[in-house]
């Protein structure tokens, strides 16, 4: 596991595509891929939106109740904080789409959403407490 | 309402890093006696007026429902299932200066994961983006992951975000106490303010709202 230190941030976990890490409270995710494109195909609706960069993530209830990943009003869950970055350190914040909730031990996938110009793709995207390399 | 005092986000602003300190204990011991310095003082005021702004409603309800005008309020609503209600400002005319927004901010109880005011650049990302991100009404700038200030609900505050795109030094004021110094990347173009309610994952069932009065654009031309 390398640590990559944000500005402004204490030192971060990074993790490359395709690793779990366990993030509170109780879950276990990982990050498969990312697709980017325009946001009229892949986030439709919104027409001041250029491109969008769809990051999609396997999760896992390890916790001892049912919960939706994308969080309930007590508790936020680890989409609380997400943030892409392109290779220039430009900032892209995101936001989770609703999941249902997830029985203890169950499984499932989400999509991350994240606003970018034209053409650009993500290099890094920041999911809570964890840094997750897309490229390079 | 509690609002915390700046904290440096990049170690290398060593010359802020000495100054921005004792600016802050100066404006604390201070406060007792009387109120934070504007940090308008000297700032060329930008006139502006209906056509400076449009309200982006992408959500399926009508305008009327999730924008609407009170006796010099603006109030913008966002519930869950929804992407965004905001006012969308015009690019700065002049980018090679501090830009500042400034409105006093009223936030409802239950407004939660939604970002409430953008320094944002279509090209470049976004130099401030504060979000109020739990039910406590508690506020945070960009990444950071300590608040800038908690407790904000059912209480008018005074919110000032700049950003100076030849620096890449932004800061954010509430009530006129500095509680943020950050540094983005220099540069960029077509630079814009956006307020309103931007939804970062709303919970099922909740809503954001929020309240702006005295909004008011400044540039530092010094």
């Amino acid at each position: 596991m390398a640590v990559l230190a944000l500005a402004g941030c204490a030192a971060v976990p990074t993790y490359p595509v395709g690793t779990a890490w366990d993030a509170p409270p109780g879950w276990r995710l990982s990050v498969t891929g990312m697709r980017c494109g325009p946001a009229a195909t892949l986030d439709p609706g919104d027409p001041d939106e250029q491109d969008t960069c769809l990051v999609e993530v396997a999760y896992r209830n390890i916790g001892d109740r049912a919960r939706p990943f994308s969080g309930t009003t007590d508790e936020p869950g680890p989409t609380w904080r997400l943030v892409g970055y392109d290779a220039q350190a430009g900032e892209f914040h995101g936001r989770a789409r609703p999941t249902a909730p997830t029985p203890p031990g169950g499984s499932g996938t989400a999509q991350l959403v994240f606003e970018v110009p034209s053409g650009l793709r993500l290099s890094r995207v920041l999911v809570g407490d964890a840094i997750v390399r897309l490229s390079g | 309402m509690r609002i915390r005092p700046t904290r440096l986000a990049l170690v290398a602003l060593v010359t802020a890093a000495v100054a921005v300190p004792l600016a802050l204990t100066v404006s604390s011991a201070s406060a007792v006696t009387r109120p934070p310095a504007d940090p308008t003082a000297g700032w060329t005021s930008i006139p502006w007026n209906a056509n400076s702004y449009s309200v982006q409603n992408w959500t399926h309800a009508p305008m009327s429902q999730r924008f609407t005008i009170t006796n010099g309020v603006y109030n913008i609503n966002v519930h869950s299932g929804e992407k965004r209600v905001e006012m969308r400002w015009d690019a700065w005319a002049n980018e090679h200066r501090e830009n500042m927004w400034e409105a006093d901010v009223l936030l409802d109880p239950g407004s939660t994961k939604t970002a409430i005011m953008q320094i944002k650049s279509n090209t470049d990302g976004e130099a401030v983006y504060i979000q109020v991100y739990d039910t406590q009404g508690d506020l945070r700038n960009d990444a950071e992951k300590s608040p800038i200030a908690t407790h904000m609900y059912g209480v008018w505050f005074n919110l000032k975000c700049a950003f100076n795109p030849v620096t890449g030094v932004s800061r954010i004021w509430i009530n006129n106490v500095l509680v943020h110094t950050g540094h983005y990347k220099r540069g960029g173009t077509h630079w814009y303010f956006k307020n309103g309610a931007y939804n970062n994952g709303l919970p099922n069932g909740a809503r954001t709202s929020v309240h702006f009065r005295n909004i008011k654009l400044w540039r530092n031309d010094h």
